[in-house]
């Protein structure tokens, strides 16, 4: 008797010890996946932010309030529209208690969640307000998805709105987007979960990236267009998973997976929707798959159907499912594998989405730019991998001015392993374009997640330059030359001035004249301004004679018959540059002749300023004598 | 005593008309038929039927009163039909729906396809521009002749109306499309 009751007590004694040592298992699982929560409180009256709003995370789901534990010893007492419900002691010691900041949001980044989940109750509370409770509502592992809870508080007090995690219109919603992802390490392997192919087998790398054992068979169809229309052609690169959720744009690669057969791996982007199932998001976790949430989490439904007769052995459109196949491949990504024609296999395929420390990031070479108006420029971008991160890479740009166009050297971008690669955008503007800063968001997108970075973009007026001109350039002292000045580029309207002197008003053409009467030889300036405050300069070489004077002579005067003599012009001032026409047709400034009778001989002489184009006649005589 | 052998003998008379009826069936046809098949209304004996050639291609044969047998036309290999065939409320339309019998591409290799009673007149239901390449699936016909079908977009499942007579395919009021 007291054998069989040592032999009780040690039972009881391992079993207490084997229930610690489990427990102390359990929450170092915990510890090691966290999730992040995140969200906004607004007012349901104006639809503005609430900011100092309390959020509260509180790990017990609220119990429904029987009439016997209607008593603030055993929590708090909320009367909400399903009723009464009490919130648990911890909410006073809650660990998560944030405040929403100016913008109504708020972020509790880091919360221990086991995987592949754990139920929280979310609440949200505000002076003046009536408070918001979501109950039961799963945090994921940050690496698989985050919540995010939206607020919608209404004025009030001591009341709640109470939903239910599994509410249809509870406001909670998981994404990738807000990019808080913290490490989680590789999930714990589950005793029923095999290895072997055929069977489930969850393996997720030291980046917790997804990878699974699925059956892959080969697409075909060539020639027809999948379901993001794409038209298949022989040897192309893609696969198709059984759920709209993960299908990529046209040639877009925001979803991508890695399959590994027979040593060999390849990337290849979503662009098809199947095999079987359209909503069969068998990568997600069961909280949020589309369909099916009652298989384990990484079995697509047709191999359930196919090996467990699960469904009735049917697809969700109602065909009997003849083969396993959770994913398909297109040709040339099952020849790259080394897959036979139309053969299947089971391979292994990492859902490059699902990523969690692996991972990317994006930058600019400068953190500003300018470009004129106008004009183009060229911002280098550079896509870095971490932790193994490896696969195409979508960049995309936001946030430009008006009037403006920008374009990637590159439509997609692949880093290498724990390298990097560049691309450039190049932002192209108008003169249209606004002047002034803008901010340039540029990003790069896997599946649901984008990182982006900033730069600021600033548009300035195009450069102002000038040219001017002046007819005549050489002119008479007194005499006006007509300058016209030309604006190159900068913004109308325009100013001009020439030598100091302002004329006209502002005006949008980028010509203008006036009308100089310079003094003396030299430079006419001429400066414009634009509306943008530039101004641009241009001169003009002018010169300026004093009126030209002329004469003539003979000599020597008088001269008797037959002697010789010399007619000679004469011209000062004007240019220097002369010629000559004397009556008889002569051009040389000098000539000689005699005379056989005694007379008065009258000349003259035209005397041209070739410079200046302006000439004068001068008068002479000459008396010849016996 | 003597109603005994005359309820025996027309027992045997019955048994022998349908095995008749069933072996004058069966060597009409190169193969047997296999189900599903369905029937508009016993008065008018109709049914479609498929059949299977020799090489695996589903046929689909719609048999007629006095066994007269009409071949619609064959699927393409690899194709199957799905077992919810449906006859217009007048009988004169039969619909039925085909699918990749491997389950490649289920957005865009299903579609609906509607028959004359006589075999011909034989015409795909495809959605109107730019969703032409997403499946069709087969919902119901409606009291007035209009074939209620079902399609599964990029942006949700949406419903959509087919008349055979304009051979019009549009969105049913009320159903989200893309």
């Amino acid at each position: 008797m007291l054998a069989r009751l040592k032999g009780v007590l040690l039972t009881s004694l391992f079993c207490i010890a084997g229930g610690t040592a489990l427990a102390q298992e359990t929450g170092m699982r915990e510890a090691d996946y966290v999730g992040n929560v995140y969200g906004s409180v607004t007012d349901a009256d104006t639809g503005r932010p609430i900011q100092g709003a309390q959020v509260i995370l509180v790990d017990k789901p609220l119990r429904r309030a029987l009439p016997l534990l209607k008593s603030r010893a055993d929590g708090i007492l909320t009367r909400s529209n399903k009723g009464d419900v009490l919130l648990p002691p911890e909410v006073e010691t809650a660990t998560w208690k944030v405040f929403t900041d100016e913008a109504g949001e708020f972020l509790m980044a880091g919360v221990a969640t086991p995987f592949p989940y754990k139920a929280y109750t979310v609440i949200a509370t505000a002076p003046g307000y009536d408070a918001a409770i979501v109950n039961y509502v799963p945090v994921l592992p940050g690496a698989i998805m985050e919540l995010k809870v939206t607020f919608v508080l209404t004025k009030g007090k001591n009341r709640a709105t109470l939903f239910e995690g599994s509410d249809s219109d509870a406001p909670i919603q998981y994404g990738h987007s807000h990019g808080l992802q913290t490490v989680p390490e590789a999930p714990p392997s589950e005793g029923n979960r095999q290895s072997s192919p055929g069977s489930l087998a969850i393996t997720p790398t030291t980046s917790s990236l997804l990878s699974l054992s699925i059956y892959a068979t080969q697409e075909g169809h060539i020639g027809h267009a999948t379901a993001n229309g794409h038209i298949i052609r022989a040897g192309d690169n893609f696969v198709a998973l059984p759920s709209r959720r993960a299908l990529c744009s046209l040639n877009g690669y925001e979803f991508q997976v890695q399959i590994s057969y027979n040593s060999k791996t390849v990337t290849a982007p979503v662009w098809e929707v199947g095999p079987w199932n359209p909503t069969d998001d068998y990568w997600d976790p069961t909280v949020i798959r589309e369909s099916w949430s009652d298989l384990s989490f990484g079995m697509p439904e047709a191999q359930a159907a196919y090996q467990n007769h699960y469904n009735g052995g049917r697809s969700s459109s109602d065909p009997v499912v003849t083969n396993p196949a959770g994913i398909d491949l297109a040709s040339g990504t099952a020849g790259t594998l080394g897959f036979g024609a139309s053969s299947s296999h089971w391979v292994n395929v990492s859902y490059l989405w699902t990523t969690g420390h692996a991972d990317f990031s994006v930058s600019a070479s400068s953190s500003a730019i300018s470009v004129a108006a106008g004009a183009s420029a060229s911002i280098p971008v550079t896509f870095l991998s971490s932790d193994g991160f490896h696969a195409y890479v979508s960049p995309s740009f936001a946030g430009l001015p008006a009037n403006s166009s920008a374009v990637f050297s590159s439509s997609s971008v692949e880093p290498p392993a724990n390298g990097q690669v560049s691309t450039s955008l190049t932002v192209k503007t108008t003169p249209s374009t606004p002047l002034g800063t803008a901010t340039l968001r540029i990003s790069g997108t896997v599946g649901r997640s984008m990182k982006t970075t900033t730069v600021t973009l600033n548009v300035t007026p195009p450069p102002l330059s000038a040219s001017s001109s002046c007819q005549p350039t050489s002119i008479t002292l007194g005499a006006s030359t007509t300058c016209s000045v030309t604006a190159m580029g900068g913004l109308a309207p325009y100013r001009f001035s020439v030598n100091g002197q302002s004329f006209g008003s502002p005006q949008a053409s980028p010509q203008a004249s006036a009308s100089i009467r310079p003094s003396q030889s030299g430079a006419i300036v001429s400066i414009v301004r634009d509306s943008a405050g530039q101004q641009a300069q241009a001169s003009s070489q002018v010169q300026v004679y004093r009126p030209m004077t002329v004469s003539c002579s003979a000599s020597p005067n008088p001269v008797r018959i037959n002697n010789t003599i010399t007619w000679r012009a004469q011209a000062t001032n004007g240019s220097g540059s002369f010629s000559y026409h004397w009556l008889n047709g002569t051009t040389t400034q000098s000539y000689s002749k005699s005379y056989p009778t005694a007379q008065t001989v009258s000349n003259w002489v035209v005397i041209t300023d070739t410079t200046l184009n302006a000439s004068q006649t001068a008068a002479c005589s000459l008396t010849v004598t016996r | 005593m003597s109603s005994v052998p005359r309820r025996l003998w027309f027992i045997v008379f019955i048994v022998l008309l349908v095995a008749g009826t069933l072996f004058a069936m069966a060597r009409s046809h190169s193969g047997p038929f296999r189900t599903p098949s369905v029937q508009p209304a016993s008065t008018l004996a109709v049914e479609a039927r498929l059949r299977y050639t020799s090489g695996g291609i589903p046929e689909l044969w719609i048999v007629g009163p006095g066994e007269q047998t009409i071949k619609v036309g064959h699927l393409s290999p690899g194709e199957g039909v799905n077992d919810n065939f449906a006859w217009s409320p007048s009988r004169s339309l039969l619909a039925f729906e085909t699918y990749d019998l491997e389950g490649h591409s289920p957005l865009t290799t299903s579609h609906v396809w509607v028959v004359r009673r006589d075999g011909t007149g034989l015409v795909a239901v495809v959605l109107p521009s730019p969703n032409e390449r997403f499946s069709t699936h087969l919902a119901e016909w409606r009291k007035d002749g209009i074939l209620i079908i079902r399609a599964m977009l990029l942006s949700g499942d949406a419903s959509y109306t087919f008349s055979y007579a304009t051979r019009e395919v549009r969105p049913l009021s009320g159903s989200t499309t893309q």
